[in-house]
């Protein structure tokens, strides 16, 4: 749903926040490696920035050129920040660490460092509980697994997919760190950024491959096809249903195409009257259907 | 269109990978890391059109109960992922390597083989851009070249002229750049022509991107087929009016239609079925593109 820009905003915050005590390690230490993390953060704030830019685009009314509206454009950009997270995220990062890995350099004062990354990993936590609460009140009884394959919310998707790898690369990070103090040796730091590396592409990969299957046209939640066959058959001069089909245009939009067989005997005004009273119960029981059309049709 | 030959993509491919091979063989004769580095470039483009080949493969797929329209729209991303390679892979990385050249100017080693190269790569890549014009020749009929390019659906086919094109604009420049540098013997003017490649990728990429992504997110099919709707529908007495009319094109070739039509008050079930099943086949053979149609009978929009 279009509603979810506060997550996005909660995100945007804490990245910023992050970014800038980065910022402040980096002119205290002068350390390049920190710099470098700075302007990462800083790129992290511009995948939520690109999530807002397409929830506002997505709510462009319909037009000629596109009669259901923009709705998909909130798949797009969220597909755009999965490739980021994987290139600029993930790639990055294990480029860092091989380079880490071929010139280890000497482990110095970890104190800020630590400090930053404790910081750092309280706001993301914050972050990712408060993605998990609006999770939790959209997915009921449904697994968090099977929400995150099945929801038609890739903003929350992407958000919750971003600030979890973040926490868990801090976690490494910190790990990192600490096993480069306690055995003196720089590489441990490499490691870790490896480490952090896989964890971003993995998840960069998870969330563009849902995202791209929302993008090409995915059909809406199952559980609809069962309440429209459902408010089908509950009406008496409705033989069968022939055909349904759904197509998920955009978040919390879908549309409805079905081919109902009517029993023989019924004037065009009143099956007229029959159509609009079964899009109107249908549209009450599931409000995110925007489109319905409905065609009288006999078995082939 | 996914029936209509992909002769054009296997084109494109021969010619990159000719390409790539003519200048790995100059790069192995002149030792020359630039050489080498434009030999992987070639080879990087060649991915391009397997990715191309991917997206027609895939928007074959039959329609499942997760894809109940089909997965034409997967030509649609791909052309896309493609179009964002050659922003990256071709446009931003010659103006890197141009601005790198600007910083630190070497002189031409070998301008002969260059020269040698890039006009079997200019030949090369304007026999595949002739393929792709012809194709599109046969599809555009009396439309201007950029109308068609604006407002075909055949993302394949647009990619592989954007990308074509571009590589002989590229070609040209690089040529011009050789030849002056060779001349006068400044380097800056090899910089200033991967500056200016660079800058043609770009612009090519982001037009085809525009154009992708629109369709991508679910454009309406050609507004003629509203006409050939409202004819159809005229055709038969027994529909009064035409309330709503809906077309989204789902892939190359795929249209669906949605529509309300308004019928005389006294009709029976059956007359009204008929009606629509006729009204169907009227659109369908009119318009084969056609491969969902759901036509609702109404009172008022």
């Amino acid at each position: 749903m279009a509603g979810s820009s506060s997550e996005v905003i909660k995100s945007l915050i804490v990245n910023m926040v992050i970014a800038s005590s980065k910022g402040v390690g980096a002119v205290l230490t002068g350390s390049g490696a920190m710099l470098a993390e700075t302007l990462h953060s800083f790129a992290d704030c511009g995948n939520q920035l690109l999530l807002l830019f397409g929830i506002r685009r997505s709510r462009r009314p319909a037009d000629a050129s596109h009669p259901l509206g923009y709705g998909r454009e909130m798949y797009f950009y969220s597909f755009i920040v999965a490739l980021l997270l994987f290139t600029g995220g993930g790639v990055f990062s294990i480029y860092e660490g091989i380079h880490k890995l071929e010139h280890p350099e000497p482990v110095g004062d970890v104190t800020s460092g630590l400090i930053i990354l404790a910081i750092s990993i309280l706001l993301e936590g914050w972050a990712t509980l408060g993605n998990l609460k609006t999770m939790k009140a959209r997915r009921g009884q449904v697994g968090l697994y099977k929400y995150l394959r099945d929801t038609k919310d890739s903003d929350l998707v992407v958000v919750f997919g971003e600030n979890s790898a973040a926490v868990l690369g801090l976690l490494f990070a910190m790990a990192a760190l600490v096993a480069a103090k306690l055995t003196d040796d720089g590489r441990w730091d490499a490691i870790g950024s490896l480490a952090i590396g896989v964890v971003l592409v993995g998840v960069a990969i998870f969330l563009a491959r849902e995202v791209k299957a929302l993008l090409v046209g995915e059909c809406a939640d199952p559980a609809i096809l069962k309440t429209a066959e459902e408010l089908a058959l509950a009406e008496p001069t409705i033989a069968r249903v022939i055909r349904i089909l759904t197509v998920q245009q955009g978040p919390g939009e879908i549309l409805v195409a079905m081919k109902l067989q009517f029993k023989p005997g019924l004037e065009s005004d009143a099956m007229v009257d029959i159509i609009n009273k079964f899009e109107r119960d249908l549209e009450a029981r599931v409000p995110d259907v925007k489109w319905t059309f409905i065609e009288p049709d006999r078995e082939d | 269109m996914a029936g209509q030959g992909v002769g054009y993509i296997f084109r494109a491919l021969g010619a990159n990978f000719a390409i790539a091979v003519a200048k790995g063989v100059g790069a192995a004769i002149t030792g020359s890391g630039a050489m080498l580095a434009e030999t992987l470039h070639s080879l990087s483009d060649c991915v391009n059109q397997v990715l191309l080949l991917v997206g027609l493969k895939q928007s074959a797929r039959p329609p499942t109960p997760q894809y109940p329209l089909g997965q034409g729209r997967n030509l649609y991303f791909w052309s896309f992922m493609v179009a964002m390679l050659l922003f990256l892979g071709g446009g931003a990385y010659s103006i890197y390597e141009g601005i790198h050249k600007l910083q630190h100017p070497s002189s031409l080693s070998s301008p002969v083989i260059a020269i040698a190269i890039l006009g079997f790569s200019l030949a090369t890549e304007g026999w595949a851009l002739s393929g792709a014009l012809k194709a599109i020749k046969a599809r555009r009929g009396d439309r201007p070249l950029i109308q068609y390019l604006r407002e075909t659906k055949d993302s394949d086919l647009v990619v592989i002229f954007g990308e074509d094109f571009a590589a002989c604009i590229g070609l040209g420049l690089a040529l011009a750049a050789v030849v002056v540098t060779a001349v006068t013997g400044n380097p800056v003017f090899d910089a200033l022509g991967t500056l200016c490649i660079g800058a043609v990728l770009v612009g090519v990429a982001v037009f085809l991107a525009t154009e992708v992504k629109s369709l991508l997110l679910g454009e309406s099919a050609d507004p003629a087929l509203l006409e050939v709707i409202h004819q159809c529908a005229a055709e038969d007495s027994r529909i009064l009016k035409v309330l709503r009319t809906l077309t989204v094109q789902q892939g190359p070739g795929e249209i669906v239609v949605a529509l309300k039509l308004q019928y005389q008050p006294d009709l029976t079930t059956q007359t009204i079925v008929e009606s629509i099943n006729k009204f169907e086949v009227r659109l369908q053979d009119r318009c084969p593109e056609v491969k969902w149609s759901f036509v609702e009978p109404d009172d008022t929009d």
